[in-house]
């Protein structure tokens, strides 16, 4: 029909009156049919027996006829799949269930001894170009509007489904008709995709030789959209040549295809799978009642309490209400749609009303993942046993022959082959890794990598070769079975295993930017091109909007390596393939991934807001790539967000926003320059102060560092930082900065004093020794006599005797350390050069800081090179003794943390200066201690402990005490009080003759007219309040559980709160009985673990006795582990109950907290806000909720 | 009629219902005044048919033999077909969705269209008590007779239990969540005790056929009250999305707009192209992802049709009150800083960081219109 033809017959068309011609047409008879279709399906026998044919025809490759016998079997239980491998590499796959109208025509056929035949054009044959770009696709666009529905499945559900269980005749008729309807939509919109018309040609011309026959009777079971194309033409146009030469028997049924077990979460469209349907249980109920000449509304009841079942089980309301309502509304919508029983859409719709309350994103998906549990279902085929077997395994053992790599017959040996790969050089190699690749996706056990030498920090993905050991084993082949399942051939496996995996998690949402991540790195490893480009196209919706910005610079580089042609599996032109053998396996990849770039770059851009208060190092790693990478580009939001860092982020991001601002030419490098070396000697020399300059430093040298070096006004300033400070101060501050250059590796701070260090070596005097010596001797008596007559203060006494003991080699008295020895001390090289005295306070911090790490750690004249001290005392007393106890308290709390156990127990319970960082410090530790040690961390942790809770005492409980009257009020508010109405207003009483009622003539009233009027105010009670603390203890929440546990103790400690305190990671531990001593609190808490964020709200929700006064505090960074949906889920749930919810980013002092963006926005979204707060603005808020101030 | 800035549906469309009543004879839902499908027929249009009034209606019906009608809601029909079942059922209905989405339309027309009134409506707010939404009393004949049925003020939603009619609530999460709860016994029990009159004999109001109640809420905005459980159990929920097509977007925009400037005596003189743009950057913001596909962040602020109307109508008034040589699209950003920056500031980096991705890719591939917005990026700085 052409174009024209068709738009003039869609003028007025009545979609109902069927081509006559379609339907009454007996050579053949037609059935079109959807894949699946229970009406359908259950009608089939009927129809078939009603026309007795002498042949089935079915659409299928005509290449998998060899199987017709086996899918009539009765052994065999659907669902089942054939699949087959196309020569283009796609997967070919036509599962089978129940209610698949071609199951149910074999079916009838093997019972009634009929001949069936397979008619569609072979899977072997070559594909065809895909449509012109513009042609329309076969979507009913025009029919849908006519019937109101939103796709074509709707529109066969309400055509052809809905009319079940009716006249089997009746419901051809209705099929056939959609056909013919979606035929002539297609031709209106832009003809037949050519791979359609070369498969109509085929099927027709089968269809035509088995007319030939004398005395048969055929009918055609296709697709109902390719029912007209069987009738059209004459015989005599379309004979044989179109069938394609094709030997069966040579493509045997072992290795061609493959019969495998199906089940219906893999047939469902959500599992990923190409072919799938919608809601297989559904389907398979729909085909049973049909099948028994019942309507579906007889199973719609049923499924309903099924599913408020499953979502009860998940701890969610629902009622037999809620089924009831959503009975009547699907009866009533099938009314109200002109259908005889509800179906799938009017089950769906009702259950969106009355179940889902208008939240898509929180009950919604409880809901959603409920019926799937329900019309999913669980149901698995059975393949009959005589079926030859899944061909993955031969096709692996063929290919690895081929590679050369061990395969089956190796499998006696039990020794491993070792082979090195080298991808980019080898064809041969590059063929083996793409295999290797996927078959470990595969899960089969085959190759194992073996790590050489030391690979650099970004781990081995860029070495050029590697190096694996091979080993075919009993596992190997077992693995290879089950893996069948998903494919014939290695890729398709692989892909299968992939799709699989995936589907499940985008529902689920755990991690998905990790997953999505993950698998395109697999995917683009094991070569699937095909799935790389689905995966990419996802990405804006799976990965963008939930990765991190690690994940965000991982993403960017491995897209980088694949448009470079840098990844095994994806070569980017032909040329790296010839001269290979045959390379169908391993694809060119042909997309350009600009646009993947670009979307990466503007979704970290994006994120930088959520890292302002990190203090993880990765995170400025992380932006520093970002930097690197936008360099060329003046974006103001960038800009934004450096700006915001240096104003407002955490103390090394804040370093980090000052060192990016000079970098993009938003700050002039001298100015930026001075801020940073004022570093050196502004701020305080308390604990806190040291550890912000220390960050703050490490995050701006980690953003500049080895840059700074171009500067001409870095080397001036520092130089005249350094200078700046006297003797004493120099080393009070030293450790600090020293921590923070260690940040460089060895070799660029070897650079860094290079460059320093020129100009402050001139500054050196080049004269003998002993003569300074003796100039120094003179000066140190000048000055001695000069401080005995008042006139000036003495020499630090820490100096003296490094003073003493060898001739300075500088020149100015506070200034004994040179300015050299000072650079080579702050950047830790050079220890040979420095002068004796210096010398030894590099190596009391060499012990701290040791080699360093990076490019030049090993090797060469840098720190750490020296003997460490015999013991930790001596190294104790050795930094008390240059630096003074306050460092040394400093610096051994820093080595304490780093790992030195022995550092802790010099540290005095007496002097230490209590500070978060420090009990964090001890807290880190408690688990690798000996019980001697442990008594003294104890000691120790409780001074810290008590000192802090008594602080944040004073400065909290002023907030929490203090409670609200209820009384009457003049407000509007509540139920009228008549009586103090009444008697506020009796001055305005009057009697007066009745003027209502029925003797209106002799009564006389009392009347009043109020002024104002007196109402109810509600009451609040204010007694017994719960307070639920949920504090996230996986890992990187430290801080904030310390604090965490001390507002536990203030909270516990107020007379009318009962406090919980619940520690989760991957469990969740009650520490409640502890909740009023925070430091055995803490001694309990284990950090580290995962997070399961929605365990800990569950196990908080049954603690809840009195929702509406009780109060659930989450604690935590919002990088949950587990299910996020779940998550949400448990908020929505709390959120429900009535009780108070908070979730606190961070607790602390410091402003900026450090959090998983993606994840906390849902969280508010669900009914939890979400905040940073101090410990004093926490007490605030759950003051005033208890005050009644939140209602 | 005339002299109404803003006339009720069964004012506007009083012939339309008129003809529905009659027009389908099929069984109605009880208290219904034409059938279900005819409900959803009125506010879905007739698809520019014109429906012919069957014979069996008989000569007592008037009006047009034929009468086409417009479609009135751009959307969804099943969401429509849900709503109507819904009110035909024993739960009220809740539509939900962001500022801007016809939310309030969608219940006027099913009231009008169901009772023949749109009028029985509570607006919810923060001072609403719950006499607004039961009853209250007349003091005086209260004072002068003592509790008397007399002395009952019905609320809107009493006076339509007791005439069979749907009743609406606006915004109903605004109300004290202890003011909405009043609502829990009226929906379930489909009645309403007085207690105060309950003296000799237990005084009940009970609810007609046909009464049932609409409510509206916003679940995103700020200042709204969660609801109770409880009340979400006796309501049906159907969430109202955003135009999905930007081509009826900014038609609407632009339809509304112009009426606007008529209300001040001016004319719209905004290029389609300027809507077009100031449309498409809301839907972006909106939806969290562009036309190309490229996914932006979402700003905290409702990014809703309405807010594109009041954009677009002040741009309109500028350009026609306080004219210059100063192209309007200059004053496109500007509007937009200030739609988008007014809840929390981070929203400003957010947008900011829409005009370097977005804008500028739209800029580079040489679309004038997008060049010159991307060049007045300056204008959203601080």
């Amino acid at each position: 029909m052409q174009p024209d033809a068709a738009r003039a017959a869609l003028s007025g068309l009545d979609p109902r009156a069927a081509p006559e011609t379609l339907a009454s047409s007996r050579a053949p008879l037609l059935v079109g049919v959807r894949h699946h279709s229970p009406a359908l399906a259950a009608a089939m026998p009927k129809i078939l027996a009603a026309f007795a044919p002498t042949v089935v025809l079915i659409e299928l490759p005509h290449d998998l006829a060899p199987w017709l016998p086996w899918l009539g079997s009765p052994e065999l239980v659907a669902p089942v799949a054939l699949s087959a491998t196309s020569p283009d590499g796609a997967l070919a796959f036509y599962p089978f269930a129940d209610f698949s109208p071609e199951l149910a025509a074999i079916r009838w056929a093997r019972a009634a001894g009929v001949r069936v035949d397979a008619i569609d054009r072979p899977v072997s044959s070559k594909p065809l170009p895909d449509a012109e770009p513009g042609a329309a696709p076969r979507a009913g666009r025009l029919l849908a509007r006519l019937e109101g529905g939103d796709d074509t499945g709707e529109l066969w559900d309400t055509l052809v489904e809905a009319r079940a269980p009716g006249d089997p005749e009746q419901l051809r008729r209705a099929a056939l008709a959609f056909g013919w309807l979606m035929r002539a939509d297609s031709l209106h919109g832009g003809g037949i995709p050519p791979e359609d018309a070369a498969r109509e040609a085929h099927m027709r011309s089968h269809v035509y030789r088995a007319l030939a026959t004398p005395g048969s009777r055929v009918c055609a079971v296709v697709g109902a959209f390719h029912a007209n194309a069987l009738i059209e033409a004459p015989i005599v146009e379309l004979a044989p040549p179109l069938i394609e030469p094709l030997d069966i028997e040579a493509a045997s049924a072992t290795t061609f295809g493959a019969l495998v077990p199906y089940d219906f979460a893999l047939l469902d469209a959500r599992s990923g799978y190409p072919a799938g349907i919608r809601d297989p249980t559904l389907m398979q109920r729909a085909f049973e009642l049909f099948s028994e000449g019942r309507a579906l509304d007889a199973v719609i009841a049923e499924l309903l309490v099924e599913i408020a079942r499953e979502l009860r089980a998940r701890g969610h309301v629902a009622s037999f209400a809620d089924v009831r309502e959503a009975t009547r509304m699907a009866g009533d919508l099938a009314a109200i749609r002109g259908l005889a029983s509800p179906g799938r859409r009017e089950l769906l719709d009702a259950i969106e009303s009355t179940m889902t309350q208008g939240e898509p994103l929180g009950r919604g998906r409880i809901v959603a993942r409920a019926l799937e549990v329900v019309l999913v279902g669980q149901r698995r085929g059975r393949v009959p046993d005589d079926a030859p077997r899944a061909g993955l395994a031969v096709s692996v053992n063929a290919l690895l022959d081929e590679l050369k790599l061990p395969g089956a017959a190796a499998a006696a040996s039990h020794e491993a082959k070792e082979m090195t790969l080298d991808p980019e050089r080898s064809p041969l190699d590059r063929r083996r890794a793409v295999a290797l690749a996927r078959l470990e996706i595969c899960g089969i056990p085959y190759a194992e990598k073996r790590v050489r030498g030391v690979s650099g920090a970004r781990g081995d993905v860029d070495n050029l070769t590697r190096r694996v050991a091979l080993r075919y084993t009993p596992e190997t082949a077992a693995r290879l079975e089950l893996a069948g399942i998903f494919g014939t051939t290695l890729p398709a496996a692989a892909e299968g295993t992939l799709r699989r995996g995936f589907a499940p998690l985008v529902t689920e949402e755990a991690g998905l930017a990790r997953v999505w991540l993950e698998h395109v790195e697999q995917a683009s490893a094991a070569g699937l091109p095909g799935l790389v480009h689905e995966l990419l196209d996802r990405a804006g919706d799976v990965f963008l909007p939930a990765a991190s910005l690690t994940e965000l610079a991982r993403a960017f580089a491995l897209v980088v390596r694949i448009e470079r042609g840098h990844v095994a599996g994806l070569p980017r032109e032909r040329a790296v393939l010839r001269g290979g053998g045959v390379m169908d396996d391993v694809v060119v990849f042909e997309r350009s991934l600009v646009r993947e770039q670009e979307q990466v770059l503007f979704a970290a851009l994006r994120t930088l807001e959520g890292i302002a208060g990190s203090t993880d190092e990765g995170d400025v790693r992380a932006f520093v790539e970002l930097l690197s990478l936008f360099e060329r580009q003046d974006l103001a939001s960038l800009h934004h967000a450096v700006t915001t860092f240096a104003r407002a982020g955490s103390p090394m991001m804040r370093g980090a926003g000052l060192a990016a601002r000079m970098l993009l030419g938003l700050e002039e490098p001298a100015r930026f320059f001075t801020s940073f070396v004022s570093l050196f000697d502004q701020g305080g020399d308390d604990p806190a102060a040291s550890t912000a300059r220390t960050a703050t430093l490490r995050g701006a040298l980690l953003v500049g560092g080895p840059t700074f070096e171009a500067y001409p006004a870095f080397v001036s300033e520092i130089l005249q930082g350094i200078d700046r400070l006297d003797d004493a101060r120099f080393l009070l501050r030293l450790p600090s900065l020293r921590g923070g250059f260690d940040v460089l590796s060895a070799a660029d701070r070897q650079r860094m004093l290079d460059v320093i260090g020129a100009p402050a070596s001139a500054l050196e005097l080049p004269t003998r020794p002993e003569m300074l010596a003796a100039c120094a001797r003179a000066d140190q008596a000048g000055l001695a006599a000069l401080a005995r007559f008042g006139l000036m203060s003495p020499l630090p006494a820490k100096l003296s005797s490094a003073a003493s003991a060898e001739p300075p080699s500088g020149f100015r008295a506070d200034h004994a350390i040179s300015l050299a020895d000072r650079l080579r001390l702050v950047l830790g090289r050079e220890p040979s050069k420095l002068g004796h005295g210096s010398l030894r306070f590099a190596r009391a911090l060499d012990e701290l800081y040791g080699g360093g790490h990076g490019e030049g750690s090993r090797g060469g004249d840098g720190g750490g090179q020296g003997a460490s001290y015999p013991t930790a005392r001596e190294w104790g007393d050795e930094l008390r003794e240059l630096f003074g106890e306050e460092v040394r308290e400093e610096v051994l709390g820093h080595a304490a943390s780093g790992g030195h156990g022995a550092a802790l127990a010099l540290l005095d319970p007496e002097h230490v200066t209590p500070s978060i960082e420090l009990l964090e410090q001890v807290l880190s530790l408690k688990g690798g201690l000996a019980e001697r040690d442990f008594d003294h961390l104890r000691r120790l942790a409780k001074r810290i402990v008590d000192a802090l809770v008594r602080v944040l005492a004073m400065e909290t409980k002023a907030a929490l005490s203090g409670l609200a009257t209820p009384r009457a009020s003049r407000r509007r508010s509540g139920p009228l009080d008549l009586r103090r109405t009444i008697l506020r207003n009796l001055d305005t009483a009057t009697v007066e003759p009745a003027t209502l009622g029925s003797d209106a003539s002799t009564e006389r009233v009392f009347r009043i007219s109020p002024r104002s009027f007196t109402f109810r105010a509600r009451a609040r009670k204010s007694l017994d309040w719960r307070v639920v603390l949920v504090v996230d203890v996986s890992g990187s929440m430290e801080a904030s559980v310390l604090h965490s546990a001390m507002m536990a103790g203030i909270l516990g400690s107020l007379p009318a709160v009962s406090t919980h305190f619940l520690a989760v990671n991957d469990r969740v531990t009650d520490l409640s009985s502890h909740a009023a001593d925070p430091l055995e609190l803490l001694l309990s808490v284990n950090i580290g673990g995962g997070t399961r964020l929605s365990r800990g709200l569950r196990y908080a929700r049954s603690l809840l006795t009195v929702p509406a006064r009780s109060i659930v505090i989450l604690v935590s960074d919002f990088e949950e582990g587990g299910s996020v949906g779940e998550l949400i889920g448990e908020v929505m749930a709390l959120k429900e109950s009535g009780a108070r919810l908070l979730g606190l980013a961070a607790l602390g002092e410091g402003k900026a907290p450090r959090y998983h963006r993606g994840i906390a926005e849902r969280v508010v979204a669900a009914g939890m806000p979400v905040a940073a707060l101090s410990p004093l603005e926490l007490a605030r808020w759950v003051g005033e909720k208890i005050r009644g101030g939140g209602a | 009629m005339s002299n109404m800035q803003s006339p009720p549906p069964e004012v506007l469309f009083a012939d339309e219902l008129a003809f529905l009543e009659t027009w389908d004879a099929g069984t109605r839902p009880k208290g219904f005044r034409m059938t279900a499908s005819s409900v959803v027929t009125f506010l879905m249009g007739s698809r520019g048919e014109a429906l012919k009034r069957p014979k069996s209606a008989g000569k007592k019906a008037s009006g047009p033999e034929s009468l086409v009608i417009s479609p009135k809601f751009v959307g969804s029909r099943a969401l429509v077909e849900r709503s109507v079942i819904t009110l035909a059922g024993e739960r009220g209905l809740l539509l939900v969705g962001e500022p801007g989405t016809a939310k309030s339309m969608i219940s006027e027309l099913l009231a009008a269209a169901i009772s023949g009134t749109s009028a029985l409506t509570v607006q919810g707010t923060a001072g609403t008590t719950e006499d607004q939404l039961r009853y209250g009393w007349n003091y005086a004949l209260l004072l002068a007779k003592g509790p008397h049925p007399e002395a009952i003020v019905p609320s809107p939603v009493l006076t339509a239990m007791r005439s069979g009619r749907v009743a609406r609530i606006e915004e109903v999460t605004r109300c004290l969540p202890e003011v909405q709860d009043a609502l829990v016994s009226i929906l379930s029990d489909r009645r309403l005790s007085v207690p105060e009159l309950s003296g000799s004999d237990p005084h009940i109001e009970h609810a007609g056929l046909g009464f049932n109640v609409i409510a509206t809420a916003n679940l995103r905005d700020r200042g709204v009250s969660e609801m109770s459980a409880a009340l979400k159990r006796r309501f049906n929920f159907e969430t109202v999305p955003p135009i999905a097509s930007a081509r009826e977007e900014t038609a609407l925009v632009k339809a509304r707009a112009t009426r606007m400037l008529e209300r001040a005596e001016a004319e719209l003189k905004v290029d389609d192209a300027v809507l077009e743009a100031i449309v498409t950057v809301f839907r972006d913001l909106r939806l969290g992802r562009t036309e190309e596909g490229y996914a932006v962040e979402k700003p905290s602020t409702v990014m809703s049709t309405a807010e594109a109307v009041s954009v677009a109508a002040s741009i309109g008034m500028s350009a026609a009150f306080l004219p210059s040589d100063r192209d309007v699209l200059g004053l496109v950003p500007g509007y937009l800083a200030g739609v988008v920056t007014k809840d929390d500031p981070k929203d400003r980096g957010r947008l900011l960081a829409y005009w370097d991705g977005v804008v500028k890719k739209r800029a580079e591939g040489k679309q004038r219109l997008w060049q010159t917005l991307h060049e007045l990026r300056a204008q959203l700085e601080e």
